[in-house]
C-alpha cells in the first residue's frame, strides 16, 4: 500500500497510546465495536431515562406540549448521535490525541465532567424510582450498592463489554417493551396531546430547554472504533429507539393527561396496564427488568465515557473513575433529599447542559470534518494512482483509513511491547 | 517502573478477568442485603381486596376488607377469611397504620382492585387523596373507583348471595362487564386524568345496597342480612360539588365519553312495544369549532328480544319493530345527552368534557370555566346487526 508511511505513523501513535492505556488500566481492545453492537448500545443506553422518569417531569412544566418537546428534543439528540458517530468514523480521536493539543485536552476535561454530572443525576433518578415508586421503604444504600457494583464493573471493563451486554439484551429488552405496548389495555385519549402549545412558544422553549440534561447520552460512543457491517445498524437502531421514545411520550400523555406528573416511571406503568393483568397479575416486573438493565448499561456507558475523557485530558482514567464511583455511591447517599437533585436538574442547570450538549455536538462535527479532510489530503498526496479498494471493505478508502486510524486496538501492544491479536484491515 | 506497571496490569487482569469471582462477590452482596430487608411473609400481611375512604370534617375514616390466610408454608391445610376493619386518622396513612395495629398484620394494597369513596371523601383534593395510596401503599392504578350512597365500610362489609366479598362483586360487574347496563369502570388512573383535566369532572359508578327481599336459603335455614347491589347510577364529581344522575343519563354520558361502553339498551316505542338491544361497539367523533362542539355517535347493537308486539314471529334487524326501536333509541339517547348538557351547565359540572374538546382547538387562549359559553349538538346513529 502506498499509505504505509502514514499507517506506520498512526500505528506508532497507537502503540504509544496502547502502552499508555495499559498503564492507565484501560484495555486497548475495549473500544472496538461492530456497528451492530453500536446499534445495540444506542437502544440499551440511549433511551431509558427518556422513557422512564422524564415524561412526568416534562408534563409538570408543559402539560399537553410534552409530546412536542419530546419530538424537538429527540431531533436534537439524533443530531448529537449523528455527530458522535461521524466523529467515531472519521478517526479524529487518534488524530487529535496524537497532536495532544490543548483544545482537545480541554474538550475532554469538559466531557469528563459532563459525563460524571450526568451519571450522578441519572443515578439519583434510578434510586428515586426504585425507592419511592417501586420498593417503598427500602433503604437507599441497598439500591446504591446493588446498582453501583455492576455500573462500576462494566464501566471499568470498557465499551466493548458494555456493548456485548447490550448485544445480548437488546432484542430481549426491545421485545419486552413491544409486547407490553401490544398488550396494553387502558383508556387513552391521544387528543390530550393537543393543543401543541399549551404555553406560549417562547415559554415552551424557556421551560423545555431546562430538560437539556437528557441530551447526549450517547456521546461516550465518540471514543468507539466502529467497524461497518452491510446493514446500517446504527441508523436502524436509532430509528427504532427514538420512535419508541416518541411513542411512549405520546402514550404517556394520552393515558394520564394532567395526572402524568404523578408517574415516576412510565415504562413500568405501561407494563401494569395489560390485557392479562386479571389472569396472571401485573407484569411490572418485566418492565422493571428492562428499566434496571438499561439504567445499569446507560450508567456504565457514561462511566466509560468519563474514564476515556479523563485519560485523554489528564493521561489517566483513574481520577474520573474515582470521582464517578464516589458520585454514584457517597454522593447519592449524602444528599439529604434526592428530590433536590431532581429539582436542580430542571433548573437553569438544564440550560447549561443543553448548551454543553450542543457545543459538544458542534465540536464533534468540526473535528470529524477536519480529520476526514486531513485524511483525504494525506491520501491524495501519498497515493498518485487510484488504488483498488480492499476486499470486504464497504467503506471508502479514505473512510477505511480513517476508521482504521480510530481503532487503537487493531494492533494491540501489550505491556512487554509485543504485538498481539488484531491488525488493520 | 516497567515492573511496577506489569504488576498493576497483572493485578488488573486477575481481578477483572476472573468473572466468577465478581459474580461470587455480587451473589454474596445480594444474599447479605437480602437479609437486611425486612420482607414480610404472606401470613404476616393483610391482603386488602377492597378499600373504603370516608371523611368527616377533620379526619379520614378508612376501611379495608382483607383476606386473612391462616396456615403457612408446609402446613397441610390453609383457609381464608374476610375481615373488614375501620380506623380514623388525620391522614389516610395514619388510619391505615391503625388498621395494621388492629389486625396485627401489615396492610398491603397491591392486590386491591376496588376503592369505595364517599361523597365527603371525594370533596378532598383528588391528587392528595390518591398520592399516598398509589405511592406508599402500591394501590394498583387499574383499581376501579366507585362512589357509595352508604358509608364505604357498610359497602365493604355487605354480604352478597353470590360472592364471598362485595369487592369481588363490584370488580366482576365493572371490570368484566358482567352486570353493567351501559356503565363503565373508572380506574384510579382515569379518575385522576379526568379530574385534573380542563373539564375537571368525572362520572363514577354509584353503588347502592339494600337488603334482599327474599333471603337465600341455607341448610341451616334462611340467611340474614344478605344484600343486593345496584350499580345503575353515576355520581358526577367536580371541583366543588357532586350529584347523582340516573340510569338513562349515566348511560348516555358513558356512550358519549367512552368507547368501551357495553351493556344493554331497552327502548320502548310509543305504541308500547319493548325491544332489547345489546351494545356491540360504540364510536364517537367529536369536533370543536370555536365555542361549539358537534358530536356524532355511532352505536352498533344486536337485537335480543321484543315484547308486547301484536304480530309475533321471528324478528330480524330489518323488521319494522326493530327499525322503529332503533330510531326510538337514537331519539332517546339524543334527548338524554341534551339533558346531560343542560344539567352540566346548570351545575357547572362538565361531565361531557366539552371544555376538553374546545381546549384542544382553542389552546391556551381558552378562558377557565367557559362551559356556559359552549354550544353543544349531537347526532346519534344506531345500527342493528345480526345477533351472534
Amino acid at each position: 500500500m502506498n499509505n504505509v508511511a502514514q499507517n506506520t505513523d498512526l500505528r506508532d501513535c497507537v502503540a504509544q497510546r496502547g502502552a499508555r492505556r495499559h498503564l492507565a488500566g484501560l484495555s486497548s481492545e475495549s473500544t472496538l465495536l461492530y456497528n451492530s453492537q453500536t446499534g445495540a448500545v444506542v437502544l440499551c443506553c440511549g433511551i431509558v431515562f427518556k422513557v422512564s422518569s422524564l415524561p412526568g417531569l416534562v408534563s409538570l412544566s408543559l402539560q399537553s406540549s410534552t409530546l412536542w418537546l419530546y419530538i424537538v428534543m429527540s431531533a436534537v439528540d439524533l443530531v448529537c448521535l449523528a455527530a458522535t458517530v461521524f466523529f467515531a468514523y472519521s478517526g479524529a480521536d487518534v488524530l487529535l490525541s496524537r497532536s495532544s493539543g490543548f483544545v482537545y485536552r480541554a474538550f475532554n476535561a469538559l466531557t469528563c465532567a459532563y459525563f460524571t454530572v450526568k451519571g450522578y443525576v441519572y443515578f439519583v433518578y434510578a434510586v428515586i424510582f426504585l425507592t419511592v415508586d417501586l420498593f417503598v421503604g427500602i433503604a437507599p444504600y441497598i439500591v446504591v450498592l446493588v446498582l453501583a457494583v455492576p455500573v462500576i464493573y462494566l464501566g471499568v471493563k470498557g465499551l466493548r463489554t458494555v456493548a456485548r451486554c447490550c448485544e445480548i439484551f437488546a432484542l430481549l429488552l426491545l421485545g419486552i417493551i413491544v409486547v407490553n405496548l401490544c398488550f396494553l389495555k387502558t383508556d387513552a385519549d391521544f387528543g390530550r396531546n393537543l393543543p401543541v402549545f399549551s404555553v406560549a412558544p417562547g415559554e415552551f422553549l424557556e421551560r423545555g430547554l431546562r430538560f437539556g440534561m437528557w441530551l447526549g447520552d450517547l456521546f461516550p460512543l465518540m471514543f468507539a472504533g466502529i467497524r461497518r457491517k452491510k446493514l446500517p445498524w446504527i441508523g436502524i437502531s436509532a430509528g427504532v429507539s427514538y420512535s419508541l421514545v416518541v411513542i411512549v411520550a405520546a402514550l404517556a400523555v394520552a393515558m394520564y393527561g394532567n395526572a402524568l406528573p404523578y408517574v415516576y416511571n412510565m415504562l413500568i406503568r405501561i407494563a401494569g396496564f395489560n390485557r392479562l393483568s386479571m389472569e396472571i397479575g401485573r407484569l411490572e416486573w418485566a418492565a422493571l427488568f428492562v428499566v434496571i438493565v438499561m439504567a445499569v448499561l446507560g450508567l456504565a456507558l457514561l462511566f466509560h465515557g468519563a474514564s476515556e475523557s479523563s485519560f485523554r485530558a489528564f493521561g489517566s482514567a483513574l481520577p474520573a473513575r474515582l470521582l464517578f464511583s464516589a458520585a454514584i455511591t457517597v454522593g447519592v447517599l449524602v444528599v439529604p433529599t434526592p428530590q433536590d437533585v431532581v429539582e436542580f436538574s430542571k433548573s437553569d442547570f438544564g440550560y447549561v447542559m443543553f448548551a454543553l450538549a450542543a457545543a459538544i455536538a458542534v465540536y464533534l462535527f468540526a473535528a470529524g470534518t477536519y480529520a476526514r479532510k486531513k485524511g483525504r489530503r494525506s491520501a491524495e498526496e501519498e497515493r498518485p494512482f487510484p488504488e483498488e479498494p480492499a476486499e470486504n471493505d464497504v467503506t471508502s478508502s479514505v473512510e477505511s483509513e480513517a476508521a482504521c486510524s480510530s481503532l487503537p486496538q487493531e494492533k494491540e501492544i501489550s505491556a512487554d511491547g509485543t504485538s498481539s491479536k488484531g491488525g488493520c484491515v | 517502573m516497567k515492573k511496577s506497571s506489569g504488576f498493576r496490569r497483572t493485578l488488573h487482569d486477575r481481578f477483572f478477568g476472573t468473572k466468577w469471582a465478581v459474580l461470587l462477590l455480587a451473589s454474596v452482596l445480594l444474599v447479605f442485603f437480602a437479609q437486611t430487608v425486612d420482607n414480610k411473609s404472606l401470613t404476616q400481611s393483610a391482603i386488602v381486596i377492597g378499600l373504603g375512604i370516608d371523611r368527616t370534617d377533620d379526619a379520614f375514616t378508612v376501611s379495608t376488607q382483607s383476606v386473612v390466610i391462616t396456615g403457612g408454608a408446609g402446613e397441610s391445610q390453609s383457609s381464608q377469611s374476610y375481615a373488614v376493619h375501620t380506623a380514623d386518622g388525620r391522614t389516610i396513612s395514619e388510619a391505615l397504620d391503625k388498621i395494621s395495629q388492629k389486625m396485627g398484620l401489615l396492610v398491603s394494597l397491591s392486590h386491591c382492585n376496588v376503592l369505595v369513596l364517599s361523597q365527603e371523601a371525594l370533596r378532598s383534593d383528588h391528587a392528595l387523596l390518591f398520592a399516598p395510596l398509589t405511592g406508599t401503599y402500591a394501590l394498583p392504578e387499574q383499581a376501579v373507583v366507585v362512589a357509595s350512597a352508604d358509608t364505604p365500610s357498610k359497602v365493604l362489609s355487605a354480604r352478597t348471595a353470590t360472592t364471598v366479598a362485595s369487592p369481588y362483586y363490584i370488580q366482576a360487574s365493572l371490570l368484566q362487564n358482567l352486570g353493567g347496563d351501559g356503565l363503565t369502570p373508572v380506574t384510579v388512573k382515569d379518575f385522576l386524568a379526568h379530574s385534573l383535566s380542563r373539564s375537571g369532572a368525572v362520572c363514577l359508578p354509584y353503588v347502592e345496597i339494600s337488603e334482599m327481599p327474599d333471603q337465600p336459603q341455607t341448610p341451616d335455614g334462611e340467611s340474614e342480612g344478605v344484600s343486593e347491589f345496584f350499580l345503575n347510577k353515576n355520581l358526577v364529581v367536580c371541583k366543588d360539588s357532586s350529584f347523582v344522575i340516573g340510569e338513562e343519563l349515566a348511560q348516555a354520558a358513558n356512550l358519549f365519553n367512552r368507547r368501551d361502553t357495553l351493556g344493554k339498551l331497552s327502548p320502548v316505542l310509543p305504541t308500547g312495544e319493548a325491544v332489547e338491544f345489546r351494545v356491540i361497539d360504540v364510536r364517537q367523533s367529536k369536533k370543536a369549532d370555536g365555542m361549539s362542539v358537534k358530536c356524532k355517535i355511532e352505536i352498533a347493537v344486536s337485537f335480543m328480544e321484543a315484547q308486547n308486539v301484536a304480530n309475533g314471529g321471528k324478528f330480524t334487524p330489518s323488521s319494522q319493530v326493530v327499525s322503529a326501536a332503533a330510531k326510538e333509541l337514537e331519539k332517546e339517547i339524543s334527548d338524554n345527552l341534551a339533558e346531560c348538557y343542560r344539567l352540566s351547565v346548570e351545575r357547572n359540572a362538565d361531565f361531557l368534557r366539552l371544555q376538553n374538546e374546545v381546549y384542544k382547538k382553542a389552546g391556551r387562549e381558552l378562558p377557565e370555566d367557559c362551559l356556559a359559553d359552549i354550544s353543544f349538538g349531537c347526532e346519534v346513529k344506531v345500527t342493528v346487526k345480526e345477533s351472534d
